[in-house]
């Protein structure tokens, strides 16, 4: 399993630089000139100039990426165009934030999705069946933003349980960060969930038939134990990629759902940033999310290794 | 055999009963829903079991031998079958009458099977003495060590090699002779009273076959235990078998010991397998097939339900209810209105 983990980490490693020349080709793909735009329209052409000697865009391209490939291997992602903050500053702000939002979101999916997919599978065409496979249906098809203004009517302005707006960090008041990122989690996960649900339904239905349930019965195993053995470990293959895929998207809804319950996220950050055409914002975000997705791929991987035996190397 | 009845002491529970038999089955019927609603698949099966035999239940596929023994041990999937018997009696167990949570106890430690498919019977994400010990610490309480230690005995008392090695590996490194004789180290491993064997050769090559069979009676004979050995092939029942239960479209037609079936056979049915199984004495002879199918379930014809197949059906054969079973020796029956008039051809 180690020698798995290695080989697959080391994949990596060529993805990652490729990505970085990506990341940092985005500044030839947006069309304007940042230096005229921070400059400002009443700028002078050497005004514009003076600019962009500055910000070192007037030197060579590989001579501009080799900077910014070391300094963000040191942790400096430059400062932002137009607030002078420091990017990683900003991304460290807002990183936490909107991962611990993602987080809990992939969690009460799973909550809601994985006893949900066990009942109607084991319950397949009864009522119990028929109410979960409509609710999926909802949950995949109700847009987020309107779930989560119906969450805030519902549960901060009628029955006022939950507050409808703010965060507070889990370090300061886990009990008041429970509250302030419940609703927003439950908005970001319940698509997650719903689809989650479908599929490992859908799984659990075909392992169901295989022999080697049959054999666990015939051993005597309590049904628990067939189910929660047997059957969830072969089950949850297809899961474990629809989740993959889901990280992903949690990232990217969490910028409305930010918006939506004022979240300090990095939504807002970079929403912010591509308005202004701030580019090292850009940059520094798109790297950091693009890490996200890589480290949840290589997560991915290494549960299928413990899942299916037959993908470790020998 | 010896009959240790009504003594006090650990055994008593297992004596107690006043005989030998281990397996107790009387007018089983099982009903399944298909897309047409419930069909009877098996209809009004008797036998029993005693202590240390072999029985081997013969009959092509379909003609409701694995329902009949998966029924028993409680193994159809509930919500799509019925069962229902006048005695199913294993031990001191009324099968009819224990919960499907008393029935996971009972499955194990005496009662365990062995199937057909040992490619896709082992569970592919968990290792081989894992599949084994996780038996031992259900029913006996094992620690995990302890269940472990004696998962790698158990496949060194099936035959297979480096036995400490392959408990740790998967299903898929195995060959199928060799999964096969994990699935009966698992069958084996709470020593059960009656093991049910549902073609547990009919997937492999035949030098495997013919090793696992040895196994299989080896076991036995070393644990006293009763088999129940579902087959369609004759000759696998020739080489196992003490007595035997011969099915056809979901009803025992013929049961007989071993010799008195293959040299005396009182149905026609039976006589027609025996006439399609290939003889050592004259191999150069044609083998005969029987025409025809079985019925399909659901459109069992009037009367005998071979008569549409049976070369000597009169018109008698052809209408009202199935024949009932008769006796026509000692431990001898038969389903055939026919066999007073009959000579039918044995294959000793």
């Amino acid at each position: 399993m180690l020698k798995f983990f290695l080989t697959r980490l080391a994949t990596t490693v060529p993805v990652l630089l490729l990505v970085t020349f990506v990341v940092f080709g985005l500044v030839l793909l947006i069309p304007g000139d940042p230096a005229v735009t921070i400059a400002g329209p009443e700028a002078t052409v050497e005004q514009v100039a003076a600019v962009r000697e500055r910000l070192g865009l007037d030197r060579p391209m590989v001579v501009q990426y080799w900077d910014w490939i070391t300094s963000a291997l040191s942790g400096d992602l430059g400062t932002s165009l137009f607030t002078s903050r420091p990017v990683a500053t900003s991304i460290g702000d807002g990183l936490p934030v909107t991962l611990a939002l993602a987080g809990s979101a992939l969690v009460i999916s799973l909550v809601i999705a994985v006893p949900t997919a066990i009942v109607s599978a084991l319950r397949r065409g009864t009522w119990l069946d028929r109410i979960s496979s409509i609710g999926s249906s909802l949950g995949i098809a109700l847009p987020s933003f309107w779930l989560g203004l119906m969450f805030v009517l519902l549960f901060s302005l009628t029955l006022g349980w939950l507050p409808a707006t703010g965060y507070v960090a889990i370090e300061d008041d886990p009990g008041a960060w429970f509250s302030h990122i419940l609703l927003p989690a439950l908005t970001l996960g319940i698509a997650g969930a719903a689809e989650s649900a479908r599929q490992l339904r859908g799984s659990i239905i075909g392992v169901l038939q295989q022999d080697y349930v049959r054999t666990a019965r015939a051993k005597g195993l309590r049904g628990r134990m067939v189910i929660g053995k047997h059957v969830m470990k072969n089950a949850s293959v297809p899961l474990v990629t629809v989740l993959g895929l889901q990280i992903t998207a949690l990232l990217g809804g969490a910028v409305l759902v930010e918006q939506i319950f004022g979240v300090p996220g990095l939504g807002q950050v970079a929403l912010n940033a591509v308005t202004t055409r701030d580019i090292p914002v850009i940059q520094g975000i798109v790297l950091v999310a693009v890490l996200v997705a890589m480290l949840s791929n290589l997560l991915v991987d290494l549960t299928y290794g413990y899942l299916n035996p037959k993908v470790r190397p020998r | 055999m010896t009959a240790t009845t009504g003594s006090a002491g650990g055994a008593a529970t297992r004596a107690d009963t006043g005989t030998d038999t281990t397996l107790e089955v009387d007018n089983l019927v099982v009903d399944v829903l298909t897309e047409s609603g419930w069909a009877t698949v098996v209809d009004g099966v008797s036998f029993d079991v005693r202590r240390g035999e072999t029985l081997g239940i013969v009959g092509e596929s379909g003609s409701g031998k694995s329902v009949t023994c998966l029924s028993i041990a409680g193994l159809m999937p509930p919500r799509q079958t019925r069962v229902r018997a006048d005695t199913l009696r294993l031990l001191d167990h009324d099968l009819t009458r224990l919960t499907p949570k008393q029935m996971s106890d009972v499955r194990g430690p005496t009662i365990s099977m062995i199937f057909q498919e040992p490619m896709s019977s082992l569970n592919p994400a968990f290792t081989v003495g894992d599949q084994i010990a996780e038996v031992l610490r259900r029913h006996e309480g094992a620690s995990r060590r302890e269940s472990r230690r004696r998962a790698v005995e158990l496949l060194d008392r099936v035959g297979v090699p480096s036995p400490a090695r392959r408990a740790t590996q998967y299903p898929f490194e195995f060959s199928g002779g060799m999964r096969q004789r994990v699935m009966i180290a698992i069958a084996l491993a709470c020593n059960p009273d009656v093991i049910v064997a549902d073609e547990p050769t009919t997937a492999l090559d035949v030098t495997v076959q013919a090793q696992i069979l040895e196994l299989l009676r080896e076991i036995q004979r070393e644990h006293g235990m009763s088999v129940i050995f579902i087959t369609h092939d004759l000759g696998v029942v020739a080489d196992v078998c003490d007595r035997v239960l011969v099915m056809y479209a979901g009803q025992s037609v013929e049961s007989a010991g071993l010799d008195d079936l293959f040299e005396d056979p009182r149905h026609p049915y039976m006589e027609g397998l025996l006439a399609a199984m290939p003889r050592m004495d004259n191999p150069s002879e044609a083998l005969a097939s029987i025409p025809g199918h079985p019925p399909r379930v659901g459109a069992m014809p009037d009367g005998c339900r071979f008569h549409p197949r049976c070369r000597y059906a009169a018109d008698a054969c052809t209408g009202g209810s199935a024949p009932a079973l008769e006796l026509v020796a000692a431990h001898h029956t038969t389903r055939c209105l026919r066999h007073a008039e009959l000579t039918l051809r044995g294959n000793p």
